[in-house]
């Protein structure tokens, strides 16, 4: 024998799936480039049918050498198998009956078993086989399980579509296992001895050659179909049990690797691939992609933030957005169809089942690597890196398109983006790092509520952090600030192009249109003042300054509201609503009589949702003066400004508030000729950055959406 | 100069004031050093309104009279012709006066409502030209939104809006300023140490360049001068330098925390100690005596009795026609609904109000009827119960337009929507979450109970649901309330089932495929409550309306769910036909309405409304 490969064909019965697996290497044997032989056993058929086909088989004048064996008397899958390897003089591959080979399928096995000198064996995906079973989702686009499997189509969905990972496994799976020579001369044959009739054969011999140092892949371009349980019938579960005890003995190490590889799914970002693949995008419409610290459709400002603009432009684009999970990172798409759907699927991306902590995280650049070669995206847009690291920034460097950078926290200023010094008082962002020293300490034992824990947060993890920011900055085109003041507090630390800083305000994330003409004047003079705190009911939001003046005003007329989830407790005086329907916080702030939102938080936000909400409704908002906040409410006399630190200060105003009932109705006047827009209205900004924005990457490229000229230095000359 | 603030609080004075007084006067006062003329107006408003006294000469200040009324201004002085009242909660500025000596600024300086950014133009040296262009400065600021101040050692001749104040350390601790102007370098030199005491403040330099505008200095770390952000030139347009204030006043801080807030949030706080302890003895209490009621009535107030109980507030209910219990003084608050008048009631409502507890009125929809005589008709309330209402001095109804046939009667009043019983909503919502049997039983329409007024186009929705069932063999119409309410077109129907059960099942309900929901109207406006849609809407089943019934929904009702007009027959049919035909739209909109029932209805807004009741009752009672 010469051939370099040696194709095993073991056939007991099933004449139906017998020819379709002959057939199948007929017809694609023509395109094989490498020499092959097929070796055909017939281990004792007791179906004539069988016997006549095989003969007839071997004798049709084949392009490519077949022998026939058979085995006077049945011995099973193993006996089998061995005598086609003894006969064999290179490379082997074992071939179930009940299989169907598709094109280039040995051509490509084969390739991947070059992948290395220490490749013992190469095995396809396939319809049922083990961890190289297909997912679900490609098995039934393809009718893997039905009457007529789509097998052709199947084969070549996969290898336009597959990664080639050639991802590592630690046994091959025997219903179609190429097998190296290096392999068999080192390991000799399967272990007919103990596995009898079959079933752990295979494992046995890839733990074998495992132990002497090589490797089994996953050929994930190639597929071969597999009906499964053919060869053995309903000896099947029988074997099966009495050869996972056979491994038991001999490697009680195996089942929990075994286990452990299941959960960790060394093939699932192939086949989260080819999952994607399955769900054709409209490829004339532009596919932004969204990096997100958290999935779409969390509570949380950005998330609806997000929610409202891919709402807003999903006519015109299609979208994907990128974010970690607890088991590594996620892709979920949200594109339009021709058939005028949404198709919105969720696909799981490579990395740790861990929190990213560290500055350049590969897990996390890799996983966006992944996603950005899976498919074709025109813009990147980025919310938060957040559970990424900067690593993101790194990979965007070569990204085609314009890359967006919103900023909706400061977290690439500093690590603990909250910015409140010892998680208490507003930062500022100092210069003299020994205060952010004091304060990393504190925030690395146990960081805010919501933050990645970092246990080396430090001043040299900061400096290298910002440096780290520093050197990316060029990735992003252009950096968009809901706010002047955001960008304001990012130039503290950063220095990017003017030309490349942009303002636009987010716009509010529920409908408009639900004030009225007039302010409620008995609501305003009639009524006890009432004072809403809106958000998450923690200190990061001012829960503690709610609290103290739910106590102070326990005797008086003055009510201290809060609507949103608590996450510490409650004084006993605070008129607690609980979590509420962000779309209807309008009508919830009067059906309770609300007169003023209190945002005492003193984080400072970087444009503050809440508050546009409260304008949508009518009313007028207390907040820092510092942050988007403070600018806001100057910019249109649309509340009060209060320092977040200072409780008696607060109160004083909500006491002087209740007095002067004049002041409120002269506020909320104000606030009811505040033009509002919501993010629709301001998506088209976006749009235009998306559709036009260009790179940078020598300098020179034009910059074709508007300017804002934020530079935080320079002359201005009348 | 009168600020708003003032004129404003002159306007209402006058308002409250009897017809013998004509005029309500602010008087010219002095300005506390660091103060401008609006901030002190501000300080002065909160000068309770009961202050105002009347005057016994003529006034240097301002006067707000009544139209018509006569006066003269002699030597600076005004003389009306009539009785003058003088309100020191108005402040009036005259800019000319001459100032006082150059003291510390006040703490009244700053704004009692911050908004308004505080600037401090501050020089060390005496430079009569640049004083002056400082003093206009602060006069154009004053006028847009930013307090300027002036912090100087010498004041110049020319219009003050302002007080000035000295310079130095003590008046900027005073005033805290979110920014300084150094007008020279003394200034410039001292700033940072007149402001240590306030880590917010930043510091734009004067310069005598005239080339520059404005010049922002870069404040990223490592290249930032101290609470330097910016430089100006003499050439800046007042709302050039406002918008540089207000963005520098928003941060970043210049200079960085200290510890001793963290350290005080870690310690233990005191305060937090009754938080462990009970408050029942201070829980209100609430009475609702009823009377003579509709059926739908009862309904209405088990659900408001229910939801008081869940706020945990002590509730009772007792008849008016029996003696009413001892407690009924002593309530918090007690709710007449139903009731009529009488001298029980009367001697109630009256020992109640001596104790400065509230009784209310709870003004039916069976009450509101069109206003005979008005040239745009409006909703009015009956007479008989006009008259108990203004015995209680407030009232409550379940409809905006209700509340605003109340105001209009100078009533103060409030809406208190229909409020499902914590029961009745989960029943509801159980119902609606099986998917078998939704939309099995077709249409339902509630027409209401005997005593109850009708709505003037239900002929019309009658018609339109008879063309229906004609047209469609498999259609049923469920019809809730009382038989002869009924049109008598659908009465003979055999695929028309008639229920006269108040709260019908809610599997009944959650059978529906559409519900149609028909409210009186008056002049425009809803009357009836949203009980009907309410139920509905908690079941998943999308209400059919009229337009007028649409901002009952708060703005979730689709152009599908609204009929273009109430009295036409075909509107209605081809409404209900065009969703009976589409499934997809009826499920959203089913989504939408349960979605709107369980945010806006559900139990904790009605925890809110109960809340606010008690709330405005006990302040109306206490004003």
């Amino acid at each position: 024998m010469s051939a370099s490969v040696t194709v095993i064909v073991p056939v007991y019965r099933g004449i139906y799936d017998l020819t379709r697996c002959l057939e199948s290497v007929v017809a694609h044997a023509a395109r094989t480039e490498i020499d092959f032989e097929l070796v055909l056993i017939d281990d004792a058929t007791p179906e004539p049918a069988v016997r006549t086909y095989l003969e007839g088989f071997r004798t049709r004048g084949l392009p490519f050498p077949v022998t026939l064996l058979t085995n006077p008397e049945n011995l099973g899958f193993v006996g089998t198998v061995n005598r086609g390897l003894r006969r064999a003089t290179g490379d082997v591959v074992i071939l179930n009956a009940d299989t169907a080979v598709t094109a280039g399928w040995l051509d490509r096995l084969r390739a991947a078993a070059s992948a290395g000198p220490d490749v013992a064996t190469v095995t396809p995906v396939t319809s049922s086989g083990s961890i190289c079973t297909l997912p679900q989702t490609v098995i039934h686009a393809f009718e893997l399980e039905g009457p007529n499997p789509q097998i052709e189509e199947c084969a070549e969905f996969v290898s336009a579509t597959s990664l080639r990972l050639l991802p590592e496994v630690i046994t091959g799976v025997g219903f179609c296992m190429y097998i190296t020579r290096r392999a068999l001369d080192l390991c000799g044959l399967l272990d007919e001895e103990t596995f009898g009739k079959g079933y752990g054969e295979e494992v046995d011999f890839c733990l074998r050659a495992t132990r002497l140092g090589l490797r089994h892949l996953v050929d994930d371009s190639t597929f071969v179909f597999h009906r499964g349980g053919g060869s053995f019938g309903d000896q099947q579960s029988e074997g099966l049990a009495r050869g996972s005890r056979l491994l038991d003995e001999r490697y009680p190490y195996f089942r929990p690797t075994n286990m452990r590889e299941r959960a960790q799914d060394p093939s699932r970002v192939s086949f989260a691939a080819l999952e994607l693949g399955l769900y054709e995008r409209d490829s004339t419409r532009p596919h932004i992609l969204h990096i997100m610290h958290s999935a779409p459709g969390d509570t949380g400002g950005t998330e609806k933030f997000l929610d409202a603009l891919m709402r807003s432009l999903e006519s015109e684009f299609d979208f994907s957005v990128f974010f970690p999970v607890p088991s590594g990172f996620a892709l979920e798409t949200h594109w339009w169809h021709p058939d005028r759907a949404k198709r919105i699927e969720r696909f799981l991306l490579p990395g740790g089942p861990r929190h990213v902590t560290r500055i350049d995280d590969e897990m996390a650049g890799a996983a966006l690597q992944m996603a950005l070669d899976l498919f074709t995206f025109d813009a990147v847009h980025v919310h938060n890196l957040i559970g990424h690291s900067i690593a993101p920034l790194a990979v965007l460097a070569d990204f085609d398109g314009p890359v967006l950078c919103s900023v909706h926290d400061l977290f690439l200023a500093c690590p603990n983006f909250s910015l409140l010094y010892r998680k208490v008082e507003p930062c500022g962002i100092p210069d003299d790092l020994t205060t952010c020293d004091r304060c990393l300490a504190v925030v690395a034992e146990a960081p805010m509520p919501g933050s990645p824990m970092i246990t080396n947060l430090s001043r040299s993890y900061l400096n290298e952090f910002r440096s780290t920011v520093a050197a990316r900055l060029d990735t992003v085109d252009h950096w968009v600030f809901a706010s002047q003041n955001a960008a304001d507090y990012f130039m503290r630390v950063y220095e990017p192009d003017p030309n490349r800083m942009e303002v636009i305000e987010h716009g509010s994330v529920i409908r408009l249109g639900r004030r009225a003409s007039q302010p409620d004047r008995a609501l305003i003079y009639d009524e006890p003042l009432r004072v809403a705190f809106v958000g998450m009911g923690w200190a990061k939001k001012g829960l503690d300054a709610v609290n103290s003046l739910a106590d102070a005003f326990s005797d008086s007329s003055i009510e201290i509201h809060h609507f949103g989830d608590l996450k510490q407790a409650a004084s006993p005086d605070l008129h607690t609503h609980g979590a509420y329907d962000n779309e209807f916080l309008p009508e919830l702030l009067r059906r309770a009589g609300i007169q003023i939102v209190l945002l005492p938080g003193p984080y400072a936000e970087t444009f503050g949702i809440v508050m546009s909400e409260a304008l949508a409704t009518g009313l007028p908002v207390i907040g820092a003066y510092y942050g988007a906040l403070g600018e806001r409410i100057r910019a249109c006399g649309a509340g009060w400004t209060i320092d977040p630190m200072d409780h008696d200060g607060i109160r004083a105003l909500i006491e002087r508030l209740d007095r002067a009932r004049d002041e409120v109705m002269r506020t909320t006047r104000q606030v009811l000729e505040v033009k509002l827009e919501t993010v629709g209205d301001t998506s088209y900004r976006y749009a235009a950055l998306y559709r036009n924005g260009t790179r940078h990457a020598d300098g020179s490229d034009e910059q074709t959406a508007g300017t804002s000229g934020l530079a935080a230095t320079g002359a201005e000359r009348q | 100069m009168i600020d708003e603030v003032a004129r404003e609080r002159l306007a209402r004075q006058l308002q409250l004031q009897p017809p013998e007084v004509i005029g309500v006067a602010g008087e010219v006062g002095e300005l506390p050093p660091g103060s401008s003329y609006r901030v002190l107006a501000e300080w002065r408003s909160l000068e309770p309104r009961a202050a105002v006294a009347p005057s016994t000469a003529a006034v240097r200040g301002a006067v707000l009279l009544r139209p018509g009324s006569r006066f003269e201004v002699i030597d600076g002085l005004v003389a009306a012709d009539g009785r003058v009242a003088v309100d020191p909660g108005a402040h009036v500025h005259d800019p000319w006066t001459p100032l006082g000596a150059l003291l510390d600024a006040s703490p009244e300086g700053r704004p009692p409502f911050p908004r308004r950014p505080v600037v401090v133009f501050a020089a060390t040296e005496t430079d009569p030209v640049k004083a002056d262009w400082a003093r206009r400065m602060v006069n154009r600021l004053v006028r847009r939104e930013v307090e300027g101040r002036l912090a100087v050692p010498w004041i110049g001749d020319g219009l003050h809006l302002t007080r000035p104040c000295l310079v130095g350390a003590a008046s900027v601790e005073a005033l805290a300023p979110d920014v300084i102007v150094a007008l020279d370098a003394g200034a410039a030199a001292q700033a940072a140490q007149w402001c240590a005491s306030n880590r917010a403040t930043v510091v734009i330099e004067m310069i005598d360049d005239v080339e520059i505008t404005q010049r922002l200095v870069s404040w990223q770390i490592a290249r930032a001068r101290g609470r330097v952000r910016a430089q100006i030139g003499p050439r800046i347009g007042a709302p050039k330098l406002a918008r540089l204030v207000a963005r520098l006043s928003s941060g970043p801080q210049p200079a960085p925390p200290t510890d001793a807030a963290a350290d005080e949030a870690a310690s233990p706080r005191v305060v937090r100690e009754n938080w462990a302890g009970t408050r029942a003895a201070s829980r209100p209490t609430c009475l609702i005596v009823t009377g003579e009621r509709a059926a739908s009535t009862t309904i209405r107030w088990a659900g408001f009795v229910d939801h008081l109980e869940a706020a945990g507030i002590g509730v009772a209910t007792a008849s008016a026609e029996r003696e009413l219990p001892a407690g009924a003084r002593d309530a918090s608050l007690v709710v007449l609904a139903g009731v009529d008048r009488s001298p029980a009631i009367t001697k109630l409502i009256t020992t109640r109000k001596a104790s400065r507890l509230a009784t209310v009125l709870d003004v039916e929809g069976a009450s509101l009827a069109a206003a005979a005589d008005a040239a745009h008709e409006t909703v009015a309330v009956s007479p008989e119960v006009l008259r108990l209402a203004r015995e209680c001095g407030c009232a409550i109804a379940a409809t905006e337009s209700g509340r605003a046939a109340l105001t209009r009667m100078q009533l103060p009043s409030l809406t208190v929507p229909a409020m499902l019983t914590r029961a009745r909503t989960a029943a509801l919502r159980s119902s609606a979450a099986d998917a078998h049997v939704h939309g099995d039983r077709g249409i339902g329409w509630c027409v209401g109970w005997a005593g109850e007024p009708v709505a003037a186009y239900v002929d019309a929705v009658g018609d339109g649901i008879a063309k229906l069932l004609a047209d469609r063999p498999d259609l049923r119409v469920d019809i809730i309330g009382d038989p002869d309410r009924a049109p008598a077109g659908l009465r003979r129907n055999r695929r028309v089932s008639i229920v006269s059960e108040l709260e019908p099942e809610p599997d009944l309900i959650a059978a529906w495929a559409l519900h149609v929901w028909t409210p009186r109207l008056v002049g425009g406006d809803v009357v009836d409550d949203i009980r009907p849609l309410l139920e509905a809407s908690s079941a998943g089943v999308p209400s059919v309306l009229p337009p007028e019934g649409r901002p009952s929904l708060d703005g979730i009702a689709g152009n599908k769910l609204v009929v273009s007009r109430a009295d036409e027959p075909e509107g209605w049919a081809a409404a209900l036909s065009r969703l009976l035909d589409d499934e997809g739209a009826r499920s959203g909109a089913g989504a939408e309405a349960r979605r709107w029932a369980s945010a806006v209805h559900g139990s904790s807004a009605c925890r809110m409304t109960v809340n606010r009741v008690l709330g405005w009752a006990q302040y109306e009672a206490q004003s």
